[in-house]
């Protein structure tokens, strides 16, 4: 996989949520709508060091679709909180390709949104993920 | 409402809102392959000496992190105490120095061992730094680990202070 290809996936992820946030934000109650907010614009900080970091490479970034699949008809409180976990969770998958990267700044980048995206799981799930970022758990001794 | 259809799809996961496969399917079969191809096992095959103080670092301290969450009080302690069991272990099998276990001892009596929440999550967050600044110099599968280790301990830090 080369560096461009982990770079543009964490891009149209970032693009993904930030259509996410904007959807599911405002039907939460307030003082999470104002977390969400703050979150949406993390998310947009990470797309545009994303795409600074695309374009240095010399490739050209992946644009956001027009409109994303976000569910929230009749959705509870704790059915939207679901989404936005989902969300970070798969980003910090996304991210943690993004580690698999040899380029220093790379890596360096998907490390921090790495733990980004897995504090931001956290505080709208409630609990901890063992291992954030990582499809299946690693081995135990 | 349901917000309209997207044209192309992104994201797997996002099972409870957001969908989309194919690009993921992708990205899930090249990690693999990367992983595979790239990086060396530990069954038997030697561990790259940066891999092996990283690890060794790391694994010294979940250990004392283990130790220091089991003397705290608070169903968010006990799950970081497990949490930080099986940092260890994924350590451990992934070829950390069983001699860090012995070393776990002298590192908590010479650092201040947390015995708060408050500086257990100060703790945690210090070990979220030195594991993504050791991620930084390893080969791709260990750094991959320590990352998510990492995110981990930043995320049980997180969960502390919104406890309190």
């Amino acid at each position: 996989m080369s560096a461009s290809i982990s770079l543009q996936l964490a891009l149209a992820g970032e693009h993904a949520a930030i259509y996410g946030y904007g959807v599911v934000g405002p039907r939460l109650k307030t003082s999470q709508a104002n977390q969400a907010r703050s979150a949406r614009n993390s998310h947009r900080a990470a797309r545009d060091q994303l795409e600074r970091r695309i374009l240095a490479g010399g490739g050209q970034p992946v644009v956001a679709d027009s409109s994303y699949v976000v569910d929230v008809d009749g959705a509870s409180q704790q059915k939207l909180r679901a989404i936005l976990t989902s969300i970070e969770d798969r980003l910090c998958e996304l991210y943690a390709t993004v580690v698999l990267e040899p380029d220093d700044d790379a890596r360096r980048l998907g490390i921090d949104q790495m733990q980004a995206t897995a504090v931001r799981a956290t505080q709208w799930r409630g609990s901890a993920l063992t291992f954030p970022g990582l499809q299946e758990p690693p081995p135990q001794s | 409402m349901t917000a309209d259809v997207g044209r192309r799809t992104l994201l797997t996961g996002f099972g409870a809102g957001m969908t989309g496969y194919s690009l993921l399917a992708v990205s899930a079969t090249s990690v693999s392959l990367l992983t595979l191809a790239g990086c060396d096992t530990t069954n038997g095959i030697a561990v790259a000496a940066l891999d092996q103080v990283a690890l060794d670092q790391v694994l010294t301290g979940e250990l004392t992190l283990e130790a220091a969450s089991a003397k705290v009080a608070g169903a968010t302690a006990r799950a970081g105490a497990a949490a930080h069991r099986a940092h260890a272990d994924a350590l451990i099998a992934a070829g950390a120095s069983s001699s860090a276990t012995a070393s776990a001892a002298p590192s908590a009596a010479r650092d201040a061992v947390p015995s708060t929440a408050a500086e257990l999550a100060a703790a945690q967050r210090a070990q979220a730094a030195r594991a993504a600044r050791l991620a930084l110099g390893a080969t791709p599968r260990i750094a991959r680990l320590l990352s998510s280790i990492g995110a981990s301990n930043a995320s049980l830090a997180a969960l502390a202070v919104a406890n309190r």
